[in-house]
């Protein structure tokens, strides 16, 4: 079944993340970061903490409490609309596209270029999980004060009626995608609506692989091609039609 | 000759530096006059800064490209920044109409811009006296970049 | 006989945001408070919770709180860090982008574009004046509500205020319509109209809901060019 296309699609954010069993030293991935300077010319660090507390309980009375902190930088890059983001983290590589959404095509060709250079700088480190994330923001127009959410959307809490009308909510699930061997976590909520006379909701689902992740490049990027077919089909089945003409089905 | 804290006279002109951000603008960026925000008070403002026009000699251009040269030995002055010039008389009278303010136009020179001058007792929030000020009284637009 | 609870203080040197996630998440008893970085004020952080529900209500509540989604890399930021006026100028300009890219399925793309070339020429360096500050999220977030419901023909020209307002104008011929955009979706405008050469104005502040409809009784085609 060919994907449907939309001329304004709601992603909001696509994300491909690939993470590693290791950390990386701050001097090589600097190293990364400065390679991808050309086609990502704004940085930002990204710093990181982490502290640990250490509390005697009663059998080690006497010893004193401990904290250590641990901190890491990361880098964020992104092209200077801000709408193109790389980020290079101590255990992460992600590419991430913001709206305007140009099509997996686009956004597939940017991370498999962007792959490329880290690998030549990073060399092969072991995978520990490879995901890829979509954000959707959905505007469903408010009639008469209601936002009839279950007209645009198949993903929403089921409550009694006698409880009407709902006000907000958030809610998020967890499957497991047999098919591909991944899990998918969506999680939707009303959010604040960013244009007027609309309500905001968000579907954002993360479909991943943890356990056994490939390794070769040729398996990862067969991989994110069947996450990509899968995320197609399940967006599709968290909406209506109604949604679709909304977002001008190409 | 006017001292120090004296108010100018009606006939003499005030200039005002307005930089890029706050010159009206179509949406080519082409600059048309003066936002009302041009002549808006900072918070903790007293009173408006402008120069005054015959501290210099010379003709209209002369004197404005003097106190341009002034101005930009003493602050920043953005390439694409303009300056406003009105008649003091009329800017007075724009700012009474309506009984809105009585404000004073007085000499106060710095240890830098001898032509500086404040004006007083203008209201903080008014957009509409601001407004006529931008479309009435400053009605004189000088491009920085016409200015050698 | 009043039974107290010793309650111990744990001090941390930490971002005030890392001890709040930290106390939210911990079972540890006890208040947190954190000495932000660069200076000596306490942030109190008192999950005294741990004392008022059962065991298995705080575990049920750490459960709900594990469902929370990670933070996308569009919504990391940066830690407040001494930065030059260029860096200050390019993070205001790259938030109201991101803000931007939030609507851009309800803009044309050309406007869109054309909308980031303003703004980047608004914080253009050689420019700016030190004293000002950039463009306020919040008044940007009004603006692009008003753009996103009027869909305007016109472009308008943007200005900003010392405060970091955002102002856009629309012109015909010497009659002019300035809005100035504030926090909290509150929009004042000004017209001003020339009719038999006597200046005319006529002024409005309401919530940006309401804008549009408060401007029909001054034909507001004649700016919007709808």
């Amino acid at each position: 079944m060919k994907p449907l296309s939309y001329k304004q699609p709601p992603i909001t954010e696509a994300v491909i993340e690939i993470k590693f069993v290791t950390t990386f030293d701050p001097v090589r991935l600097d190293e990364a970061n400065k390679k991808f300077a050309k086609n990502y010319p704004q940085h930002q660090a990204v710093k990181q903490q982490l502290i640990k507390i250490n509390l005697p309980n009663k059998e080690q009375q006497g010893s004193k409490a401990t904290a250590q902190r641990e901190e890491s930088v990361g880098h964020r890059r992104s092209d200077p609309d801000v709408t193109q983001l790389l980020l290079a983290l101590p255990s992460s590589f992600i590419v991430s596209q913001l709206a305007p959404y140009s099509g997996w095509e686009a956004f597939f060709k940017r991370f498999v270029r962007d792959w490329n250079v880290w690998k030549r700088v990073m060399g092969h480190n072991e995978i520990a999980r490879i995901g890829v994330r979509y954000i959707n923001r959905i505007d469903i127009p408010v009639v008469d004060n209601v936002a009839r959410f279950e007209d645009y959307l198949n993903y929403y809490p089921h409550t009694p009626t006698s409880l009407d009308p709902v006000l907000a909510y958030a809610i998020q699930t967890e499957n497991y995608l047999s098919n591909i061997d991944c899990k998918l976590t969506i999680n939707s909520a009303v959010v604040e609506a960013p244009i007027l006379d609309h309500m905001s909701f968000v579907v954002d689902q993360d479909i991943s692989r943890e356990f056994n992740p490939p390794q070769k490049d040729s398996e990862i990027m067969s991989l994110l091609e069947q996450i990509r077919l899968e995320k197609n089909r399940i967006f599709e089945a968290c909406i209506t039609d109604k949604a679709r003409a909304r977002f001008q089905q190409i | 000759m006017i001292k120090k804290g004296q108010s100018l006279p009606d006939d003499d002109h005030v200039l005002r530096h307005v930089p890029w951000q706050r010159l009206l603008r179509d949406g080519n960026d082409k600059v048309l006059g003066f936002l009302p925000q041009a002549f808006q008070l900072r918070d903790g403002e007293e009173s408006l800064s402008a120069n005054w026009l015959e501290n210099c000699d010379g003709t209209h251009s002369n004197k404005i490209q003097q106190t341009v040269s002034e101005l930009r030995a003493a602050i920043k002055v953005g390439p694409k920044s303009a300056f406003g010039v009105a008649q003091v008389g009329k800017v007075k009278e724009v700012c009474k109409s309506n009984n809105r303010a009585h404000i004073r136009i007085v000499l106060a020179p710095t240890k830098s811009i001898a032509s500086h001058v404040e004006i007083k007792e203008l209201p903080r929030d008014d957009i509409q006296l601001l407004t006529m000020l931008a479309t009435e009284a400053f009605i004189e637009l000088v491009h920085n970049k016409s200015i050698l | 006989m009043t039974n107290t609870t010793k309650i111990p203080i744990i001090v941390v040197k930490a971002p005030i945001k890392a001890i709040r996630s930290l106390g939210s998440c911990t079972t540890a008893p006890g208040i947190f408070a954190s000495t932000k970085l660069g200076d000596t004020s306490f942030a109190v952080r008192n999950p005294i919770d741990g004392y008022t529900f059962s065991e298995s209500t705080r575990l049920y509540q750490e459960q709900v709180k594990e469902l929370t989604s990670p933070p996308s890399p569009a919504s990391l930021q940066n830690l407040p860090s001494q930065k030059s006026i260029e860096e200050q100028l390019f993070d205001a300009t790259a938030s109201v982008k991101i803000m931007t890219s939030r609507v851009a399925m309800h803009l044309e793309r050309e406007w869109r574009e054309k909308l980031f070339n303003q703004m980047d020429s608004l914080h253009d360096p050689l420019e700016w004046m030190e004293e000002d500050t950039p463009i306020e999220k919040s008044s940007f977030a009004t603006f692009l509500k008003a753009i996103c419901q009027i869909k305007p023909k016109n472009r308008p020209g943007l200005g900003l205020a010392h405060g970091g307002n955002l102002i856009a104008a629309w012109t015909s011929g010497s009659n002019r319509l300035t809005v100035e955009f504030l926090a909290k979706d509150r929009v004042r405008w000004i017209i001003s109209r020339f009719r038999d050469e006597e200046p005319e104005q006529y002024v409005g502040q309401t919530v940006v809901s309401h804008f549009l409809e408060s401007l029909q009784p001054y034909q507001p085609n004649e700016w919007f060019g709808k």
